[in-house]
């Protein structure tokens, strides 16, 4: 049974031009990192001037670009009102961050940087698959405030 | 007794379907509250599948992006009167 482990490792060595990732030995640690996509939204406390909003916002995008990561798009929605209370507010400055990077610890220390400051209130960062790409590229051209809503809403009504 | 909740003219009955399939709609977007409004209801519960007529991976990814929504507050853990 650990043979056939092994083999593998063996080939790797003697192989000249060794790609580790992703078709031939998928066991081992992967040198090549995949670039990926993330999307942050973070609620900013609305206690704050529009000012400050505006500079701890710049002050993750900083934290982002000199960490190399690929700012693709930063979206402030402004002062929003939210469904439910966070901290006894029922108001906040909503903030969107698009980013691709190949690092995966940025986003732990991006997340350590969102628990310090303590005018974020929520944050939330995900993954974006292929999907989801060509969906913000989309939404950033604006093409969804029209078509989209229009579509499943006929629908609706046979439902 | 029965028939209580079965319809009483079978032929009427529209038969469900996906409307994501349909449409060819790959993503759910978690920002978008009016869209997710059509899968939850007055209380802010998701829907069921056999209610939206969702196909499996669809209800999932409706699922997953109404949870999103709801930890970023733009849609509510609960409520009361929703629409």
């Amino acid at each position: 049974m650990i043979l056939p482990l092994f083999t593998g490792l063996i080939i790797a060595i003697c192989l000249p031009d060794y790609e580790p990732f992703p078709t031939f030995a998928p066991h081992f640690k992967t040198i090549v990192k995949p670039m990926k996509n993330y999307e942050t939204v973070f609620i900013l406390n609305p206690v704050l001037s529009e000012d400050q909003a505006k500079d701890t916002v710049e002050k993750f995008v900083k934290l982002l670009t000199k960490a190399k990561a690929n700012v693709i798009n930063v979206e402030k929605w402004g002062l929003k009102k939210m469904a439910y209370a966070i901290q006894n507010k029922s108001t906040g400055f909503y903030n969107l961050i698009e980013f691709a990077t190949t690092d995966n610890t940025l986003i732990n220390t991006l997340e350590t940087e969102y628990r310090r400051d303590e005018s974020v209130m929520r944050f939330m960062t995900i993954v974006l698959d292929k999907h989801s790409i060509l969906y913000n590229e989309r939404r950033r051209k604006g093409e969804f405030n029209r078509t989209k809503k229009q579509a499943p809403r006929k629908e609706a009504a046979e439902v | 007794m029965t028939l209580m909740n079965e319809p009483v003219k079978r032929a009427e009955v529209k038969p469900k379907y996906c409307r994501f399939k349909k449409n060819g709609i790959k993503y759910i977007d978690y920002k978008d509250p009016d869209f997710l409004l059509k899968f939850i209801n007055e209380q802010g519960k998701i829907l069921p599948r056999r209610l939206t007529g969702n196909s499996w991976k669809y209800q999932n990814k409706i699922a997953q992006a109404v949870k999103r929504a709801r930890h970023v507050a733009i849609l509510p853990y609960l409520a009361d009167q929703m629409k």
